[in-house]
């Protein structure tokens, strides 16, 4: 009998929510149905590090999740809810409007439980200090493609440092990005690869 | 100015080359399936133009050329191998907005892999036309018995002042095609590109293509730099998918 774990981790979308049904209808309790999906991710990530998938395996699985979790979320909101990851302010920072990267993070750490907080693209500093202000949020989460737009990161950090003198939000910036933009701009990590943001974010989060 | 309707194809595996996907085994059906599917609507939704227009040299230094006209363009690379060229000709292809709001539209509704498989679509029609319409430029010109230089374009390492776009959008005027330039020197659609050739009769020798002086030529899924992928040198482009005409 397939078990959710490979269907989740051959992506295989229908096999997976036919699953989810008959695991329900069983009696399971929705919890061991989230963790088995979250052991299916795992599979695709692993997968994804042997080069054997790539982004777009990735990205599918997320969507996969996300569908199971629509069938789960009614269930679960009624009884017991799975731990919740952390809160996180994510964007593409002023004068960049490239949001593909930022928006396959974001679904992928949705996934793993976070909140996020998607501004948009284009967005000022005093918009990202704003919602990490509302929200409470501890990790700040900017992307950029453009080398132009380096200066307005480092400009987003530094508000952030500004009000966040204790240094209690960790900056996790991605993009065309590397050592020397991170240290440019002041940020704490920096990542190319989506899949990688998530590691870091989960380990920021105590997780 | 001339005015270029294309038809562009791509297929699947240029899809993936875009998302530096290399698979070594069959992608799973359903990433398979996704990638037709992707293909087929980024086919209904792209419209490939272009616009050229070829203007004089009219002085060239070390990092820059000044166009007639007084328009001057800012690149060390450009400048090396396109300063000796009696002009330039300039390039803007676009695929129009359709693809970029269906992007957005699959983002907004919480479909990340349509968007990000549309959006990798949409740069494999854009590299594609880019280099037919330059392929096509260029055969013009070797009618008429004269070399052109590999194509730049702004906003690469090798050129890395995007305010450049400017000139270059000031002296086309891509206005009829949908095309337009933000403050920060991005034009929109996000699917569009601008390209400089160099025309002249004793040009330098160069590489075989803008990628090999590109920062990113070993990590960007679109390089051609490598030797991984069939050498398409927009000079000897007869092998480019569809084909241009003015219009």
């Amino acid at each position: 009998m397939p078990s959710l774990v490979s269907a989740l981790s051959e992506l295989n979308e229908n096999l997976a929510l036919e699953l989810v049904q008959e695991r329900m209808l069983a009696g399971a309790p929705p919890l061991d149905i989230v963790e088995e999906c979250k052991s299916g991710l795992a599979a695709v990530g692993e997968r994804y590090s042997r080069g054997e998938y790539f982004l777009g395996d990735l990205v599918l699985s997320a969507e996969i999740f996300q569908e199971i979790m629509q069938i789960l979320n009614p269930v679960l909101m009624s009884g017991e809810k799975p731990p919740a990851a952390g809160k996180i302010v994510f964007g593409t920072v002023e004068g960049d409007i490239h949001d593909i990267g930022k928006n396959i993070t974001i679904s992928l750490l949705r996934c793993h439980g976070f909140q996020v907080y998607d501004l948009g693209v284009n967005v000022p500093p005093d918009k990202f200090i704003y919602w990490l202000d509302k929200t409470g949020a501890k990790i700040l989460c900017l992307s950029s493609l453009l080398t132009s737009c380096f200066e307005a990161m480092q400009r987003t950090v530094r508000l952030a440092r500004l009000v966040d003198q204790d240094r209690r939000i960790r900056v996790l910036i991605g993009g065309l990005v590397n050592e020397r933009v991170k240290q440019y701009a002041g940020a704490d990590e920096w990542v190319t690869d989506a899949r990688r943001g998530v590691e870091l974010c989960l380990q920021w989060n105590g997780v | 100015m001339n005015f270029y309707d294309l038809q562009v194809e791509i297929t699947t595996e240029d899809i993936y080359r875009a998302e530096g996907a290399g698979y070594q085994q069959p992608p799973q059906p359903a990433t398979r399936e996704l990638h037709r599917r992707m293909l087929q609507e980024a086919q209904r939704l792209v419209r490939p133009r272009g616009v050229s227009r070829t203007v004089a040299v009219a002085e060239a230094g070390e990092r820059w050329i000044r166009l007639a006209g007084g328009g001057v363009l800012t690149s060390r690379l450009l400048a090396r191998l396109a300063g000796p060229a009696e002009s330039l000709v300039l390039i803007i292809v676009t695929l129009g907005e359709a693809i970029d709001r269906r992007v957005e539209e699959y983002s907004r509704h919480r479909l990340p892999a349509e968007a990000y498989v549309l959006d990798a679509a949409g740069s494999a029609f854009i590299d594609a036309a880019g280099r037919q319409l330059a392929g096509l430029i260029t055969e013009q010109f070797q009618d008429r018995g004269l070399k052109t230089t590999i194509s730049l374009g702004p906003g690469h390492s090798y050129w890395p002042e995007l305010q450049d776009q400017r000139v270059i959008f000031d002296l086309l005027q891509p206005a009829d095609l949908g095309v337009r330039v933000l403050a920060s020197g991005l034009m929109l659609p996000k699917k569009t590109v601008s390209l400089v050739m160099g025309v002249g009769r004793d040009l330098p020798e160069s590489a075989e293509n803008h990628c090999h002086y590109c920062h990113l030529k070993r990590s960007c899924p679109l390089s051609r730099a490598g030797s991984g992928h069939a050498d398409t040198h927009i000079r000897h482009d007869a092998s480019a998918p569809g084909s241009g005409r003015p219009s």
